[in-house]
C-alpha cells in the first residue's frame, strides 16, 4: 500500500550569520493512512521544523527547504505553487500548535473562527457550516457547542482552547493532522484528556496523526510507529513496541532510562544522559551521538553510521547496534 | 437558533455602548470633557445651517457693527456675521482634520502591514524612503506641495495628510512587526489563509485600537497645522470661513475692531484642539497601557512641524 505521507530526504537548513545549521539533515519517514506516528526528540532536534517544511510554513528567511521529496498521495508538495499549498494547508493536512493560548485570532468568536475555516476550503453555505462548528466542537467533547460557539478564545482554558483547536484542525476532513507538541502547555490531568481526544477523533475520521512530543510516556500510549530525532536526522525508526522494549541506539535507550519512574528510590536524583546536544552549527564529525555514548568506538568519531535495518520496520543509524540492549546496559548517569 | 445567536448582541450593543461611556467617562473625566468638546465641533461641523444665524458668505450689517443679539459676535471688515462664519468654519477646519488624518493612518498602515509583514528588501527600501521623508521640514514639504499643486480644499488634505504618513507608518509598522510573530498568525497560514486574508483578518483588527489613538492624537495637530497654512495665506482662499482665516483677517483689523474679531475663532481652535488631545490621551490610557509615556502622537516630523509654524508665527509682522 502506497503510503499517505512519505518524506524521502528532506534537508531543511537555516542560513544564519554563523554559517548553516542543518535542522533537518536527510530525513525520510512515512505515514500509513489512519496510522498514529510519533516523532521524537529532545528541543532543537529539528522535530518540529520537518514538520513546517511538510506544510510548507518554514520562516524564510533564513529558513529553507533545500533538498528532497514530501509526498502527499503520491504528489510532491514540493513542487506546488504557493496557491496550490494553501489549498493542501488546512484542507488535506490539518495542524494543531503547540500554544493554545495564542493560536486563536483573538478579536472572532471561536464559531467565527471554524465557519471561516470551512469555508476558506469547502464549498458550502454559511448555515450547513455553522450546524458542521458544532458538531465539531461537540466531536471535540465542548459541553454546549452551540452555545460556546459566540465566545472568544479568551472565554476558554487552555485544554478547551486546545480542543476548539483540534476542532479546527478537523473541519475540512483532512487526511492527516500534524500536532506539534500538544499538550506541552497544558497542565498535565489535561494533557491526557486532549491526547486520548485526539486518538479517539482519529481514530473515528480515520485520519493520520504525526505527533511530534519530547514525551516518551505519550509515545508508549498512543503511537503505533516512533520515530526519533536527534540534531537534525532520524537516530532510530521502530514500532512503539521495539522502541520501548528492543530500543537499539543509544540514544534512544538514554531516552528512555532518563524518564522518571514510580519505583526509583525516594530522594534520588534523575538520571540523565551526560553532556548536551551538539549546536547545529558546529556538529561533531562521525555519528553526532557520540561525544555523549557510552558505546562509541574509533569509528564512531570518523563514520557517520548510515541507516541499519535492524529487523522488518526497525531501523537504527548505529554502528554499534548490536551492543545496545535494554535489560544490561546503560547510557544514563544517576548518582 | 443560529439567529437568536447573531441578532442577540446586536440589541444589546446600544446599551453595552452606554455603559461603556459612562465607564469611560467616570474613569478619565478629562477625556470626556475632550469628547463633549469634541462633539460640539463635530454637531456644528455636520449641521452648520442650524446654528448659524445668518449666511456667513452674504453682507448683512454694517462692517465691525458691535455684537448684538442680533449680531452675537458682531461683523467683520465686510459686514458678514463672524457668529455664523465660525459655525461653518467648523465644518471646514473639522473636514479638513479629519480626512488628512483618515487618509494619513489609513495609508500608513495599509504600508505598515505589507513592508513589515513582507520584510527584507521591501522593509528596507520603504523605511530608506521614509527616512528620506522625514529629513525634509514639513513646511518647506508642505509649502512645495501647495505651490506645485496650488491651495484648494483638497490639496490641503492632501499635503497634511503627506506630512502626516512617515511617522505614523513608523509606529504602525513597529506593531505589526510585534503582532505577526504572534502564533496565531502561524496557525492561520496553517490553515490555508491567504495573505490578504491574514492581513484584513488577522494583523489588521489588532491595529484598530492604535489607529483610534493615533487618530485621535494626532487631528488635533492637523487642525494647527490647517490654520496655520490658512493663516499664512498658504491654505484655503482668503474669502473662505476657516478658522485660520478668520483669524488672519481679524489679525489685520485689529486698529479696526480690537481683538473682537481674533479671540473666537482662536478660542474655537484652541479648544477642538485641546478636545482632540484630551481625548486621544485617554484613548491611549484605556485602550492600549502600555503606549503610556511613549510619547505617541506629536512624535518626529508633525512635532517639528508644529514648532516651526509656531517660530514662523512669531516672525510674521502683523
Amino acid at each position: 500500500m502506497a503510503a499517505l505521507l512519505e518524506i524521502k530526504n528532506l534537508r531543511t537548513s537555516f542560513f544564519t550569520d554563523e554559517g548553516e545549521a542543518k535542522a533537518v539533515d536527510n530525513v525520510s519517514y512515512d505515514i500509513q493512512e489512519g496510522e498514529f506516528v510519533a516523532l521524537v526528540g529532545e528541543s532543537g532536534c529539528g522535530k518540529s521544523v520537518s514538520a513546517l517544511s511538510v506544510m510548507r510554513l518554514v520562516p524564510f528567511p533564513p529558513g529553507r527547504i533545500i533538498g528532497g521529496e514530501i509526498l502527499l498521495n503520491g504528489r510532491d508538495l514540493l513542487k506546488l505553487s504557493e496557491e496550490e499549498m494553501r489549498g493542501v494547508r488546512g484542507n488535506e493536512i490539518g495542524m494543531v500548535f503547540q500554544e493554545p493560548m495564542t493560536s486563536l485570532n483573538p478579536v472572532f468568536t471561536i464559531g467565527h473562527q471554524i465557519v471561516e475555516t470551512i469555508r476558506a476550503h469547502k464549498e458550502m453555505d454559511r448555515q450547513s457550516a455553522w450546524r458542521r462548528a458544532v458538531e465539531l466542537l461537540e466531536l471535540v467533547g465542548i459541553p454546549q457547542a452551540a452555545d460556546r460557539m459566540a465566545d472568544y478564545p479568551h472565554q476558554f482554558s487552555g485544554g478547551m482552547r486546545q480542543r476548539v483547536m483540534i476542532a479546527m484542525a478537523l473541519s475540512c476532513d483532512p487526511k492527516l493532522v500534524i500536532a506539534d507538541e500538544p499538550t506541552t502547555a497544558l497542565d498535565v490531568t489535561i494533557q491526557a484528556q486532549v491526547l486520548e481526544l485526539l486518538e479517539s477523533v482519529a481514530e473515528q475520521l480515520s485520519t493520520a496523526v504525526l505527533l511530534i512530543t519530547h514525551n516518551l510516556g505519550v509515545v508508549a500510549r498512543y503511537a503505533h510507529r516512533v520515530n526519533v530525532m536527534y540534531a537534525g536526522k532520524i537516530v532510530e525508526q521502530a514500532t512503539a513496541d521495539d522502541i520501548y522494549h528492543n530500543p537499539k541506539h543509544p540514544y534512544t535507550l538514554g531516552l528512555l532510562q532518563s524518564v522518571p519512574r514510580m519505583d526509583r528510590v525516594a530522594g534520588s536524583r534523575l538520571p540523565t544522559i551526560e553532556g548536551l546536544p551538539p549546536s547545529l552549527l558546529r556538529l561533531p564529525g562521525g555519528c553526532y551521538f557520540h561525544p555523549r555514548c557510552p558505546f562509541k568506538v574509533e569509528r564512531c568519531e570518523h563514520e557517520e553510521p548510515p541507516a541499519i535495518p535492524v529487523s522488518d520496520n526497525h531501523i537504527a543509524a548505529c554502528w554499534q547496534w548490536q551492543e545496545v540492549d535494554i535489560n544490561d546496559s546503560t547510557v544514563v548517569k544517576s548518582t | 437558533m443560529e439567529q437568536a445567536q447573531v441578532s442577540a448582541p446586536i440589541t444589546r450593543l446600544p446599551r453595552e455602548w452606554a455603559r461603556a461611556a459612562w465607564k469611560f467617562a467616570r474613569l478619565k473625566p478629562l477625556g470626556a470633557l475632550g469628547a463633549v468638546l469634541i462633539l460640539i465641533a463635530v454637531v456644528a461641523a455636520i449641521f452648520p445651517y442650524v446654528f448659524a444665524t445668518h449666511d456667513p458668505a452674504r453682507i448683512v450689517a454694517t462692517p465691525f457693527t458691535e455684537p448684538s443679539a442680533e449680531h452675537l459676535l458682531g461683523a467683520d471688515y465686510a459686514g458678514r456675521d463672524l457668529w455664523s462664519r465660525m459655525v461653518w468654519g467648523a465644518r471646514l477646519s473639522i473636514m479638513v482634520g479629519v480626512l488628512a488624518v483618515f487618509a494619513a493612518i489609513t495609508v500608513a498602515t495599509f504600508l505598515a502591514i505589507v513592508t513589515a509583514y513582507y520584510g527584507g528588501l521591501v522593509d528596507l527600501l520603504f523605511q530608506r524612503i521614509v527616512d528620506t521623508m522625514m529629513t525634509i521640514p514639513g513646511l518647506v514639504l508642505a509649502l512645495f506641495v501647495l505651490v506645485v499643486l496650488g491651495s484648494s480644499l483638497n490639496t490641503l488634505i492632501f499635503t497634511i495628510a503627506i506630512i502626516f504618513v512617515p511617522p505614523q507608518l513608523r509606529t504602525m509598522r513597529s506593531a505589526v512587526l510585534s503582532i505577526k510573530e504572534m502564533p496565531y498568525v502561524d496557525s492561520a497560514r496553517a490553515i490555508g489563509a491567504s495573505t490578504l486574508r491574514i492581513f484584513a483578518r488577522y494583523i489588521f483588527p489588532q491595529l484598530i485600537a492604535l489607529y483610534l489613538i493615533l487618530g485621535s492624537l494626532i487631528i488635533g495637530t492637523a487642525i494647527i497645522i490647517e490654520t496655520s497654512l490658512t493663516f499664512l495665506g498658504l491654505g484655503l482662499p482668503g474669502d473662505v470661513p476657516s478658522w485660520g482665516n478668520l483669524v488672519n483677517r481679524g489679525v489685520r483689523d485689529v486698529f479696526n475692531a480690537g481683538y473682537r474679531l481674533t479671540i473666537p475663532p482662536a478660542i474655537a481652535i484652541g479648544a477642538a484642539v485641546f478636545g482632540f488631545n484630551l481625548l486621544g490621551d485617554a484613548l491611549r490610557d484605556v485602550l492600549d497601557p502600555r503606549l503610556r509615556g511613549s510619547g505617541v502622537g506629536l512624535t518626529g516630523r508633525a512635532a517639528r512641524f508644529a514648532e516651526q509654524i509656531q517660530s514662523a508665527e512669531r516672525g510674521r509682522p502683523s
